[in-house]
């Protein structure tokens, strides 16, 4: 399997993980896409192999308890927030700047969230949708792919990750979080060295 | 483990345009569905107006291109909003943008109310008019017209009905809804809270709130204010049979059972007296009748209160004791809609003697004084002289002495005029509103017009009552025309204007043109000496130093709010209560004088029997009475409404959630709807939104959606004051 496509399949599966569970989507999309990535040698098999996968109705409604715990429900707060404005811009703020940046990129793809998703564009599951269709393209679209990393996903995703495995109580958000953290961290690792560039320069030219 | 994925499954997944990614399908992205092209968008402009989607009259700015309308927001400056607009606001949009809207003047044809219509002019349609009307007045004289109103634009019909020479200018906002509680506040301190309240609600540290459902029967900045005092703490007793939006922000719900508010009420003054609870320093200084009040209530005990309410004993005096505690930044809250039992003046009272007890009158978090902006009306010849009584009895010796004169009894007319009692009336004049869906006696309304020579209706939207028209008058919307003024009395005195955004879409023309050349017909121009509603309101702002034009460059001009004179008694300066004594009157002296004062007393209401449930309905944040279901963009939100039924309520009947159920009355009135099993509702209760159920086939949206509470609520009457008694019908539920 080529780099590219093992990427696209990497974020896609981390994109799958966090988005509201879906006996379909589960069985039919997330399951086949693990299997198929947990049999491709590399250091992202070990995490992809670890993924415990609901069993049944009751496991992925169980899931779905906690997806709308963590995520959407909240008495006070919300325990762990999935949009990457609450991280990058104070964490009272949604729909903040840093929401422009995915919003732009968005829009050169021609791309917006489904407007049933219900999701605003730097949510986890956007953003990592994002990333896996910028990959699919083979590396044409590497500017695109180096600001929205660096800008976002990187800088922001560590603490959310850190912050799914403080508060889940289920092991499935254990394992998508570490992986996910994996994953950028190596993506991370890849584009500073094919590069040579770091975040610093993505923002200006970002500003030009 | 592994599985191959299957192609034909992961297209079925991607639907609904989701992207897919590699031939996988996402969960969140899609292609943008319209080609991003620039749109060549004239530049926009933005007026001034204040809204009319509701009765609180919120400050809006409407930003217009290409000579239309095209979006409302808030004006900062106002006062009643502080830049918020509701869902109802920002949909005022479509009430001139309405399909349904009435386009032009149109003549009745076949029989009243068959919907059969002829296209006229407005030169023949004020021709019939003032035909019609001259030869009433010259049989019957000049009461013989009744006009009822309903809206802001009312105010250029009332002058024309005034002008004409008759005392039977109505409108519902007293009968049907506030004036128990401005009578109340009236009688005790000289101080009606107004229809926009002067509540110090950001600074109240102490709630309860007497079926106030402030959150949904919503009004921008009462809500906001309370919400700010919530966020910052304030607790929140909230008392109603039904655990609304409000009673979900509470720090405490008591499902009271329906129609027997005063009896806690009652129960609280008695503790407060009894345990030396009220503010003395003010009681002494500022009260009349605090030993009387005490003989009249020493029978209401808590333990009384709990036979009768179902609140527990303890739970009264502990509420007492916590009201006490929190004083003077502490609020009974009366509901807006104080009519619903045969004593709704008592319950009234109570309200305004606890909030006397507590001390607040012109104390932060209790009762502001408000500022005014005086703004001087037009030099007039005066009215004619009415020889005759209101027909409604409001007002009068002997009949409601103690109703509202200006707005009258809108019930009471609908009954004087089915009844002909106590003289003729013949003619009907209507502004906006909507006798079936806003009283309680589709019966009566029929008759009423059934015996009238002529009935001309004005209105901008088709309903259940103007197809009964004999004339139909099409009006301009509130974002296509100048009306009069709005003064406001709040913290801050203010005068703010209503600007058009565009031009009528339809042949329709504004209140006052329509008023001013009716006039004109009927030899009444005296009283319409302006050439326009602008020139009318130039004149008016000029006599204060103001002028249309520098209005229009801001929406608004306020005096700013004075601490000193909102709060004299937090800054050493006495209050002023306007009685007939000086001083707060906790047993009212007109209510003696009258023979009247057993409204401080309890009056039992009535019990369901087996089977039955007390009738309630209520607001919901989306609609305004019956005059926004036809709204596209409201019924997107709130499209019918539905019958909430307790399970244990519903299971006895084998009725499940999303049933339809017949809800029918001891007077066999029925409507049909569906059931929301919930436990948010007594299980010896019902309720359902107001203003569902319509009728008249022309509101294409609204048509047969729901079930109208109007058809259902009790027709008796508070027998101080003539208001409806609304809340004193009692139904069965069946499943359909």
């Amino acid at each position: 399997m080529a780099e590219h496509d093992i990427r696209m399949k990497l974020h896609l599966l981390c994109a799958g993980l966090f988005a509201e569970p879906e006996a379909e989507h589960l069985e039919h999309v997330l399951r086949p896409l693990a299997a198929e990535l947990g049999q491709t040698d590399g250091p992202w098999q070990e995490g992809v192999r670890a993924l415990p996968f609901p069993e049944g109705g009751r496991e992925t409604a169980q899931l779905g308890l906690e997806y709308n715990r963590l995520f959407v429900l909240a008495k006070g707060h919300v325990p762990v927030q999935p949009y990457g404005g609450y991280w990058l811009d104070g964490k009272s703020t949604l729909y903040g700047p840093s929401l422009r940046t995915v919003e732009r990129i968005m829009a050169a793809e021609g791309l917006e969230p489904a407007q049933a998703s219900g999701l605003a564009p730097d949510h986890v599951v956007c953003e990592l949708e994002l990333m896996a269709h910028l990959a699919s393209q083979g590396g044409k679209k590497a500017p695109l792919e180096k600001t929205l990393l660096f800008n976002h996903l990187a800088r922001w995703t560590p603490d959310f990750c850190r912050a799914v495995m403080e508060n889940t109580r289920e092991e499935f958000y254990c394992a998508a979080a570490k992986l996910l953290e994996e994953t950028v961290a190596r993506d991370e690792a890849r584009l500073a060295a094919h590069m040579g560039r770091t975040a610093g320069d993505a923002d200006e030219e970002e500003q030009a | 483990m592994s599985k191959t994925t299957d192609p034909s499954r992961r297209r079925f997944l991607g639907g609904a345009g989701l992207l897919a990614v590699g031939g996988y399908p996402a969960r969140a992205l899609a292609r943008v569905k319209a080609p991003h092209a620039a749109e060549m968008l004239g530049p926009s402009r933005e007026v001034f107006s204040f809204c009319d989607m509701c009765y609180w009259r919120c400050g809006l700015k409407i930003r217009v291109r290409d000579g239309r309308a095209v979006k409302i927001e808030g004006n900062p400056e106002h006062p009643n909003n502080r830049g918020v607009v509701c869902a109802k606001g920002n949909a005022g949009l479509m009430a001139a943008y309405d399909p349904d809207r009435l386009k032009f003047p149109l003549l009745r044809m076949g029989e009243r109310g068959a919907g059969k219509w002829k296209r006229i002019s407005w030169d023949e349609a004020y021709d019939r008019i003032a035909a019609a009307f001259l030869k009433a007045k010259e049989q019957y004289g000049p009461e013989t017209l009744a006009m009822i109103g309903h809206g802001t634009w009312e105010k250029p019909y009332h002058r024309l009905a005034h002008a004409f020479g008759t005392p039977n200018t109505t409108s519902p906002v007293f009968g049907l809804c506030c004036g128990p509680r401005d009578v109340a506040n009236q009688l005790v301190a000289g101080r009606p809270l107004g229809g926009n309240e002067t509540l110090d609600l950001e600074n109240c540290r102490y709630f309860l709130m007497m079926g106030r459902n402030i959150t949904e029967s919503l009004h921008n900045g009462e809500t906001l204010g309370w919400v700010e005092a919530v966020a910052k703490g304030a607790q929140v007793v909230y008392v109603d049979p039904r655990y609304t939006i409000t009673a979900s922000k509470a720090k405490e719900w008591l499902p009271i059972r329906p129609l027997t508010d005063h009896a806690f009420l009652l129960a609280l003054i008695r503790v407060m007296i009894e345990e030396r609870l009220y503010d003395t320093e003010f009681v002494a200084a500022y009260t009349l009748g605090l030993e009387e009040l005490e003989r009249r209530v020493a029978r209401y005990t808590p333990e009384w209160a709990e036979e009768e309410c179902g609140i527990a004993a303890k739970d009264i005096r502990r509420i007492a004791r916590e009201l006490a505690a929190h004083a003077p930044a502490a609020l009974v809250y009366s509901p807006r809609r104080l009519t619903r039992t045969s004593n709704d003046l008592g319950t009234g009272l109570a309200i305004s003697i606890l909030n006397t007890l507590l001390g607040v009158w012109d104390r932060e978090g209790g009762i502001f004084s408000p500022l005014s902006f005086p703004v001087p009306e037009p030099d007039l010849p005066p009215f004619p002289h009415a020889d005759a009584p209101r027909a409604d009895g409001a007002g009068v010796e002997g009949v409601w002495p103690l109703a509202n004169a200006q707005y009258g009894l809108t019930n009471q007319m609908w009954s004087a005029i089915a009844e002909q009692k106590p003289y003729p009336i013949k003619l009907l004049l209507t502004a906006g509103g909507n006798g079936f869906m806003n009283s309680t006696d589709f019966d009566a309304i029929r008759r009423a017009i059934g015996q009238l020579d002529f009935f001309v209706a004005a209105d901008i939207a088709p309903n259940e009552m103007n197809q009964y028209a004999d004339i139909l008058l099409p009006e301009a919307s509130y974002l296509e025309r100048y009306d009069d003024l709005q003064t406001g009395g709040a913290k801050e005195g203010f005068v703010a204007v209503r600007m058009p955004a565009m031009k009528p879409l339809h042949d329709t023309r504004d209140a006052w043109t329509i008023c001013k050349q009716l006039a004109g017909r009927l030899g009444l121009g005296a009283w319409f000496p302006h050439a326009s509603a602008a020139e009318l309101i130039d004149e008016r702002l000029k006599k204060a130093g103001l002028s249309l034009a520098e209005l229009e460059t801001k929406g608004i001009v306020k005096k700013p709010a004075d601490p000193a004179r909102n709060f004299p008694r937090e800054h050493g300066l006495p209050s002023v209560f306007p009685t007939p004594s000086g001083k707060v009157e906790l047993v009212p002296s007109r209510l003696k004088a009258l023979g009247m004062d057993d409204a401080l007393d309890y009056l039992p209401q009535v019990r369901p029997q087996d089977g039955e449930f007390h009738f309630t309905f209520g607001r919901v944040g989306f609609h305004t009475h019956a005059r926004t279901q036809n709204n596209p963009w409201l019924a997107d939100l709130m499209g019918e409404n539905e019958l909430w039924i307790h399970p244990d309520a519903a299971s006895r009947q084998g009725i499940r959630d999303g049933d339809r159920v017949e809800v029918a009355d001891r007077n066999s009135r029925k409507e049909t709807l569906r059931a929301k099993v919930t436990r948010r509702i007594r299980p010896d209760t019902v309720f359902m939104v107001h203003g569902f159920g319509h009728f008249d086939p022309r509101m294409r949206t609204a048509h047969g959606k729901g079930a109208a509470d109007a058809n259902l609520a009790s027709r008796d009457r508070d027998g101080h004051l003539g208001t409806v008694a609304m809340g004193r019908s009692l139904v069965r539920v069946r499943k359909l």
